[in-house]
């Protein structure tokens, strides 16, 4: 493909159809999609909703242009400039760049766009591509200035990763303040999604080990530290699958709920001579975890507090940090918001340099739904929001209060109600889910909130 | 250098992930086996690293300290203590530098008298140098005293007549010095017609001259030789001569190089 003639055929000012029709099919067919195998306009099934294009291989008896169904990518468009003249500006942290990007999130979360892995928003000078797991958009790459230069290598990395299969999504659940139940999450979350049908992994990435231990489980022969420091061992050894018995069967059946790498004593002692052994460093754990793509819907990693090794490393492999907070702690909100300023954002991100991870809105964990101490939360979320704005010249509502649109100033924060059980439950070693109704569907909304797309 | 990288870390690496130098030869077969000797007593950590730069993901290539991976070799060690760098031209050229595998070049285009000398009074010293006769204070101050910024190669040293000649005398300095010239200049203004041109057109043409050093036009001012040829009558010019009597700085060398840039 000749690029630079498509490239130099663009109107500087391009509308979004001149967008449409002199970029776009250019992409699409560099991208590996013919003709009949893209629609223009495809209506995403939400209302009148359409999206600029939608495309998918062709089948031996479904070619997509007749059909239309299960698209596996689709594409918003938008112009260099307004039909008015005035320009758009799709590089990131404009404005224009976050309302494309909630406007393709919202295509890929239609009914008719379920099937769809990837998303792409461009208008021919900007180019970010998105994967689609369930209710997660994440970028998998960042948002890209397309130049003569870069557009085919930036076109074939595109190709390349939309030609690939990542089934997991890899959550961490992290907030640099302790106490806000990370791990007591991190197994009933887990517990949740799996009674949903998804196949999860749990890894404890704690040397305080309290995941493997409230599971009462034991490390296997493979160890976790032993895997960061010597490559030549198979981490899918370091698996131990939690089986729970169903006591009120008589039959005793067992059944594997999900697996977990779990923590060992190597972890506690790590010092100097180890460190030296963990070659690139607190980015080890995100290629240990890359067999695994293909194998779970949910891998979870539960890391200790503190912003060090084992957080960094928790963080580094995420596609998304979700962050527990209690609405009565403070402390447990500004941490959070340095967990999305700092770590997630400015640590993590910068270095990954393929968009991601992206920090999911916090959660209260076990909080009442309203009253007094809810609104002293939200005001003292407010505040916080209120510094990041003036000292940062960061906008922190999309990560606290997530249903605010404009003209709509709502600022619920999902909360998961308390419930004696849920830290009880740690000594029976189950989770609390499989043993309290109630529970269950705390866990399960938690899970529908952010995750699954039922 | 991050959290998320082993840069700037002693990182204890398996030998099998390394790649060894392609050039490096070791001294003696007996010096390399006492070395691995005295390393296999003192438990095999070798305290002095070798240099590497990460190649690819989980593979290093050697950079410098080559003598250290011949000897872990020979010792048989599966693990060697290395130090990670950056991994660009300058960062492995600077470790190999700093390391005393080879000399580093001087930059001749800014260098000072004294480096210069000291430069040359280490070549001549060497025995068996094509330099060896020069006289390194006398050309030092030869070459020091030329206005060399704007020198593309070492060819204007032959006419300085310190001794230095082409062939092997000139080409030795260049395994000392470089040269780091400006640029060539953009393409001049087209000619313009003297008589006819604007102030504006003379002084662009001029300040190209001037800009670029062409022609000895560095050291004129563009202002006021503007100013003076916009103001004199130019009807009788049959030729650019006048300008060399103007009292400007032009002369009769610089009237034709100003020839190339204005007819009449």
């Amino acid at each position: 493909m000749d690029w630079s003639a498509v490239l130099a055929n663009i109107p500087p000012k391009a509308t979004e159809e001149d967008v449409c029709t002199q970029f776009v099919p250019y992409l699409l067919e560099a991208l590996g999609f013919s003709a009949t195998e893209r629609s223009g306009q495809f209506a995403t099934g939400a209302g009148s909703d359409c999206v600029d294009f939608a495309a998918r291989k062709n089948t031996a008896d479904d070619i997509f242009l007749f059909t239309k169904s299960d698209p596996s990518l689709m594409v918003e468009v938008k112009g260099r400039s307004t039909n008015a003249g005035n320009p758009i500006n799709l590089a990131e942290d404009s404005s224009q760049y976050g309302l494309t990007r909630r406007q393709l999130k919202r295509y890929l979360l239609s009914p008719r766009g379920k099937t769809a892995h990837w998303g792409i928003i461009t208008n021919s000078t900007h180019i970010q591509l998105f994967r689609h797991h369930d209710k997660v958009v994440t970028p998998a790459t960042s948002c890209i200035e397309i130049t003569e230069e870069n557009v085919e290598a930036v076109i074939s990395d595109i190709k390349k990763l939309i030609e690939s299969v990542f089934r997991s999504l890899t959550v961490c659940v992290y907030n640099n303040k302790g106490g806000v139940g990370k791990t007591t999450t991190t197994i009933n979350l887990a517990s949740a999604l799996v009674a949903q049908k998804k196949k999860v992994l749990l890894v404890d990435f704690d040397s305080q080990r309290d995941l493997t231990s409230s599971l009462g489980l034991e490390p296997s022969n493979v160890k976790l530290s032993e895997c960061l420091t010597d490559s030549a061992l198979d981490i899918r050894s370091a698996i131990v699958p939690f089986k729970f018995t169903v006591k009120s069967d008589k039959s005793g059946k067992t059944y594997h709920l999900f697996d977990v790498i779990p923590a060992d004593p190597g972890m506690e002692a790590f010092t100097q001579q180890t460190n030296a052994r963990i070659q690139k460093g607190a980015a080890r754990l995100r290629d240990l975890l890359k067999p695994f793509i293909n194998e779970y819907d949910y891998i979870f990693i539960d890391c200790p507090t503190q912003w060090l090794f084992f957080s960094k490393s928790g963080v580094y492999a995420a596609d998304v940090v979700l962050i527990p907070t209690r609405h009565n702690d403070l402390s447990s909100l500004q941490n959070a918001a340095r967990v999305v300023q700092e770590f997630v954002l400015k640590d993590v991100k910068k270095v990954r340099q393929d968009g991601g991870p992206i920090a999911l809105p916090i959660f209260f964990n076990g909080s009442p739904s309203d009253g007094q101490a809810i609104d002293r939360a939200q005001k003292e979320i407010e505040k916080i929001i209120a510094r990041a704005r003036a000292v940062d010249k960061i906008d922190l509502v999309p990560y606290f209060f997530p249903k605010v649109r404009p003209g709509d100033i709502n600022k619920t924060v999902f909360n998961l109600p308390d419930y004696a059980v849920v830290s009880s439950a740690a000594f029976e070693r189950v989770p609390a889910v499989f043993k309290h109704k109630t529970v269950h569907k705390y866990y399960l909304e938690l899970a529908r909130e952010y995750f699954l797309n039922d | 250098m991050t959290d998320f990288d082993n840069v700037g870390q002693l990182m204890c690496l398996p030998l099998d992930t390394i790649l060894p130098s392609d050039y490096y030869s070791a001294p003696s077969e007996y010096i390399v086996a006492a070395a691995a000797e005295a390393l296999l007593k003192t438990d095999g950590h070798n305290w002095i690293p070798l240099i590497v730069e990460e190649a690819e993901d989980y593979a290093y290539r050697a950079i410098t300290n080559h003598f250290v991976y011949a000897v872990a070799a020979h010792a048989g060690l599966e693990e060697l203590w290395c130090l990670v760098i950056k991994s660009s031209p300058q960062d492995t050229e600077q470790a190999r530098i700093l390391a005393g595998e080879f000399t580093p070049k001087v930059n001749l285009t800014t260098a000072s008298r004294d480096t210069i000398k000291s430069v040359l009074k280490d070549l001549v010293s060497q025995p068996g140098n094509p330099l060896k006769g020069v006289d390194a204070t006398i050309s030092a101050s030869k070459i020091a005293a030329e206005d060399r910024s704007a020198w593309q190669n070492f060819t204007p040293i032959v006419k300085l007549k310190c001794g230095i000649t082409k062939g092997k005398k000139l080409d030795e300095l260049a395994t000392v010095f470089y040269l780091s010239p400006p640029p060539p200049p953009p393409e001049p203004p087209a000619p313009i017609s003297i008589k006819q041109a604007l102030r504006e057109e003379i002084f662009e043409r001029l300040e190209y001259l001037a800009t670029h050093k062409i022609g000895g036009f560095g050291t004129i001012n563009p202002e006021k030789v503007s100013d003076l040829i916009v103001s004199a009558s130019k009807s009788k010019w049959k030729s650019l001569t006048p300008i060399t009597k103007m009292d400007c700085g032009i002369d009769t060398a610089k009237v034709k190089t100003l020839k190339t840039l204005f007819t009449l």
